[in-house]
């Protein structure tokens, strides 16, 4: 199956993520099965859409729309990061004087509202986070994967400042969580797919890492851009 | 009813586990339950290792945090009955026996 209209439109939303790294991976969409001989080093089904990534780049087939490639792109990178000291958040990330402030909370804390409230240019995604560890710092990178936002992706990154768990409130406040509590803050809101023990510990081995070095708080907001003055520098 | 003090425990070995500021986050992979021990029960989990009994536990609950050892092998015995329960830990089957 050949699907021009779907491979156009993923060709566009994916169009700043596909050129920046030195070792890209090859995807082929639609293009039927793979000799059955190829071994697979991981895969999923959603929907009747299967991913399937071999050492030599990713396939995905039975692939009917945008939605479930989107999906399906986000598992697989949630995968291909425990190799990269990496994890996808649900958050929104808005860079500040070059660092980047990270937003999280379930469905209504007010990711968007934060993205929203900031100004044009600074959000690198509303809702979906990629952090990552290189040379020993914690950087926070935007992806294709937005909310209502609907903006499009931005394919930069920049030294993360703190993690920040929403909390809707009628003032403005900070309250610096410990690392366990950092932790906690994670687990609920990181994207993972995998029932796979070993991938389950190198996540949790990443995550405990993330909270032991990166700074994390509580933020309590007003629905309204006041709540930068309370921020960390 | 309790399981007896001399019958040993293990961790299950299908889950993944950290510890930070002396607490114990536990995942289960197959279906993504998170689970947390406090500072006591972090402590037994840790020396949970598929040898010692609830009784040999309770020893070092003691020694560790200055319980009477009455005190201790009732905590020891309900903290192991409750990550039991939650299929955190599993007794070990006697050699040769069947486990009751």
């Amino acid at each position: 199956m050949f699907d021009a209209q779907l491979l156009g439109a993923a060709s566009e939303r994916y169009a700043a993520f596909t050129d920046a790294t030195a070792h890209p991976i090859n995807i082929a969409l639609n293009h039927g099965a793979p000799p059955e001989s190829t071994p697979v080093d991981f895969g999923y089904e959603f929907e009747g859409a299967v991913l399937r990534a071999f050492s030599s780049g990713i396939r995905f087939d039975g692939v009917k729309n945008q939605y479930a490639l989107d999906s399906l792109l986000r598992i697989f990178l949630s995968w291909k990061l425990l190799e990269h000291q990496g994890f996808l958040l649900h958050a929104a990330t808005v860079i500040r004087n070059g660092k980047a402030y990270i937003f999280t909370g379930r469905s209504g804390a007010g990711k968007t509202t934060v993205a929203t409230l900031s100004p044009e240019g600074s959000v690198l995604t509303d809702e979906i986070s990629l952090l990552r560890r290189e040379g020993g710092v914690w950087r926070a990178y935007g992806t294709p994967f937005w909310g209502e936002f609907k903006a499009a992706g931005s394919n930069s990154s920049a030294p993360v400042a703190g993690i920040f768990r929403l909390l809707q409130a009628p003032e403005n406040r900070v309250v610096p969580l410990r690392p366990m509590a950092i932790l906690r803050t994670l687990l609920p809101n990181v994207l993972f797919f995998s029932a796979e023990q070993e991938s389950t510990r190198r996540l949790l081995e990443i995550l405990s890492r993330a909270a032991n070095e990166i700074n994390g708080y509580n933020l309590s907001f007003r629905k309204n851009a006041t709540f930068w003055e309370v921020l960390p520098a | 009813m309790s399981t007896p003090a001399s019958m040993t425990w293990q961790k299950n070995p299908a889950l993944a586990w950290r510890e930070i500021d002396d607490e114990t986050v536990i995942i289960s992979p197959n279906d993504s339950v998170m689970h947390e021990l406090n500072d006591t029960g972090s402590f037994l989990w840790k020396n949970i290792d598929g040898k010692k009994s609830a009784a040999e536990l309770a020893e070092l609950l003691a020694e560790n945090y200055e319980v009477t050892p009455d005190v201790a092998l009732s905590d020891t015995q309900a903290l192991l009955e409750e990550m039991s329960s939650r299929k955190l830990v599993v007794t070990v089957p006697a050699t040769g026996g069947v486990s009751p």
